[in-house]
């Protein structure tokens, strides 16, 4: 058997003196039908929408429809010990998760509560699952860069603090290895990561949670699961619920980033919960309010001025703006972004990283299509270094990619041509990054400049990335101080230039790849 | 359930609109309760919801174990009821009845559970602080139930106020198992 650190009897004995138990006065309702999670309750008459409702057996339920004789609510949880007839209270409170740093390295479910045998949350607060987002007076715009240490991403497409940026692709094109290695770059950088895991297997949760921890990744980081076998009242609350915890660190003037892996399948469950309840469907059987599912999540990802963090804290943290940089995942079928939910969400966020399964099977991995992601507002935070070295890969790409597809039927081309399209294939083998390796502003700058000087011109297309790596051990071991400074201060100038011209000479002349 | 009164609002508000016009409140009481036994019977509601007998027909029959105590506003209602065919709504429509004759005569019937029975003076106590609360004038209606060990539990209308000992251990126990 089992036993729980909180079963001490001291600890017992001050709990039960502590406790307190007041006659209550609340509503009571009966049960009259139960269908796949879904309680129809009778009575009730004071139920609030959102409202948690009681039932036996120390199950909750949440009232999501408010009818004339009666409540409809979903059981968050297993159902089968309920049946009709069954008592039904009102608690008088909206659906609350804990939040706090005593969640960081733990893997709690939709509800908070700890599914990793770790043993109970102390010490945390607690805060409804449904926010208001901060309105326009308290938002503040995104001017600081969230890096994923991923090469393609921070120099074509970057991401800010307190940003929403899609990542959008068919199944088995990487779109949770991007999200996996955003998180595991923050280690350090004082970023929260939120990971929500919606409808996965349970196996692939348990995969990401050791990946995470054996990159030293867990210790600033809560996982939020609700697996594909977890009801799909838990799966339709799991994003709010982990954004929740995300808005805690926004709103104590800390930055966060959430990932919700993915919002297809939370869809998926609020249009089964949706149906069960027996709202109208509309287009794709979705209900009327699933473009309100994803806008309200998406909205509450924001960077909140320094003048709310106060308010918020009452006066506890001065002078410190929040941001919760939301990371949402959207599964395509078959390339077709014109579907309800991704043209939804992307519509909705501030940005999107599109991945696709011709080039992840042609070994480009990330599988980024440089063309059709953008990034709306990314550009504004990014780190100077980068901003300047990075500006002329995206244009490259663009224009590789047009060429390379006209000059298959073209037998000669001008030496112009040539040398763009050999530019071209070096730069997108220059993009491929192996998983769960971040790179430092300072590495991607020096890959960035060599490419940019044309340090790689001469360097046949499949040395590419052991010339990369060759220069930047060079690099490491012989220009540390320049590594440090650009990491520091992000900025470039003639000097900084100078000295990583220095650097790369030396590397191109005495060098081996 | 919650179809059932939906369905039976419409009826049950017209009727008690005309009880209240024509101040027959009480003699349609009567005929409710009398009606919904009547259709609760297991032979009875065999007949009803016959597909045999014609709309007529089921409301003559009715009218006929009724044995005269009907007016002529009783029997048009069972006519109308039986025409729309809903006339296995009737105890539905007596409850609605009850709730909105107890609502406009502000009154309200409490239950009070208890583990031991109630001495008079405690349930003067307990009449006297509903009407405070709820502001209307309550019935109490008594049951004992040994499994409460202690204390009281009052429901009246959806409102529960429970005070027993069982209820103050189940709490106990969820506050010891989070």
């Amino acid at each position: 058997m089992q036993l729980n650190p909180s079963e001490i009897s001291e600890l017992i004995k001050k709990r039960i003196e502590n406790f307190d138990a007041q006659a209550e006065a609340r509503t009571e309702g009966t049960i009259v039908s139960l269908t796949d999670g879904i309680i129809r309750v009778h009575g009730l008459t004071e139920a609030m929408q959102g409202e948690m409702l009681e039932l036996p057996g120390d199950t909750y339920a949440m009232a999501l429809n408010l009818e004339r004789d009666s409540v409809g609510a979903v059981v968050l949880g297993s159902y089968g010990h309920l049946s009709e007839g069954d008592t039904v209270k009102c608690t008088g409170r909206i659906l609350e998760v804990p939040t706090g740093d005593a969640l960081l390295g733990r893997v709690v479910d939709s509800l908070g509560n700890p599914i990793d045998g770790k043993g109970p949350i102390e010490n945390a607060t607690f805060a409804p699952i449904e926010k208001i987002a901060p309105g326009v007076i308290e938002r503040k715009s995104v001017d600081q860069p969230v890096e994923t240490g991923i090469k393609s991403i921070d120099s074509m497409v970057p991401i800010g603090r307190g940003q929403r940026e899609l990542i959008i692709g068919d199944r088995q094109t990487g779109k949770t290895a991007v999200a996996i290695d955003a998180i595991i770059n923050q280690k350090g950088s004082g970023v929260k990561c939120v990971y929500v895991a919606v409808g996965q297997k349970a196996s692939t949760i348990a995969n990401v949670v050791r990946k995470l921890e054996e990159h030293g990744a867990m210790e600033h980081t809560i996982v939020v699961a609700a697996a594909a076998s977890d009801s799909a009242a838990m799966q339709y609350i799991a994003p709010y619920s982990g954004c929740s915890m995300g808005e805690y660190y926004r709103d104590n003037g800390e930055d966060a980033l959430i990932v919700f892996d993915d919002l297809t399948k939370q869809a998926w469950a609020y249009r089964q919960v949706s149906l069960l309840l027996r709202r109208p469907p509309g287009r794709e059987a979705y209900p009327g309010d699933v473009f309100y599912l994803h806008s309200r999540l998406l909205e509450r990802a924001s960077r909140v001025n320094a003048d709310y963090v106060e308010k918020f804290t009452e006066g506890r943290v001065k002078g410190k703006t929040g941001s919760l940089t939301a990371l949402p995942i959207i599964e395509t079928q078959g390339g077709d972004v014109s579907a309800f939910v991704p043209t939804n969400v992307i519509s909705i966020t501030d940005g999107q990283i599109f991945l696709e399964s011709d080039l992840f099977n042609a070994g480009i991995r990330p599988a980024i299509n440089a063309g059709l992601s953008v990034s709306r507002v990314g550009g504004a935070a990014q780190t100077k270094i980068i901003k300047k070295l990075g500006g002329g890969i995206r244009l490259a790409l663009a224009q590789y990619r047009e060429l390379a597809a006209f000059a298959q039927f073209a037998s000669d081309l001008d030496e112009a041509t040539r040398a763009q399209l050999e530019r071209g294939a070096r730069v997108t083998e220059l993009m491929k990054q192996a998983q769960y390796s971040p790179m430092s502003v300072a590495d991607m700058a020096f890959s960035l400049y060599a490419i940019n000087e044309g340090y790689m011109d001469d360097v046949e297309t499949d040395k590419i990335l052991s010339f990369e790596a060759s220069l930047l051990a060079h690099v490491k071991s012989n220009h540390a101080d320049l590594l440090n400074k650009i990491n520091e201060t992000g900025d470039y100038n003639d000097e900084i230039a100078a000295e990583m011209k220095a650097a790369c000479d030396t590397f191109k002349a005495n060098g081996v790849w | 359930m919650s179809e059932i009164t939906t369905a039976a609002r419409p009826y049950a508000r017209a009727i008690f609109e005309l009880a209240q016009a024509e101040s027959t409140q009480d003699k349609w009481t009567e005929v409710l309760a009398l009606l919904s036994v009547i259709v609760e019977n297991a032979d009875m509601r065999e007949a009803l919801d016959s597909p045999k007998l014609s709309a007529e027909q089921k409301a003559e029959l009715l009218i006929d174990v009724c044995n005269g105590e009907l007016s002529d506003e009783n029997r048009n209602a069972i006519k109308l009821l039986a025409e729309n065919g809903r006339l296995g709504l009737l105890p539905e429509i007596a409850n609605l009845y009850e709730a909105f004759r107890a609502e406009a005569e502000s009154k309200l019937e409490a239950t009070v559970t208890s583990a031991f029975p109630l001495t008079d003076a405690q349930q003067t106590t307990i009449a006297e602080a509903l009407k405070k609360k709820l502001g209307c004038d309550i019935t109490l209606v008594t049951q004992t139930d040994e499994s409460l060990i202690g204390g009281v539990v009052i429901r009246a209308g959806d409102l529960v106020i429970d005070g027993s000992t069982q209820a103050r251990l189940s709490a106990l126990s969820q506050s010891l198992s989070h």
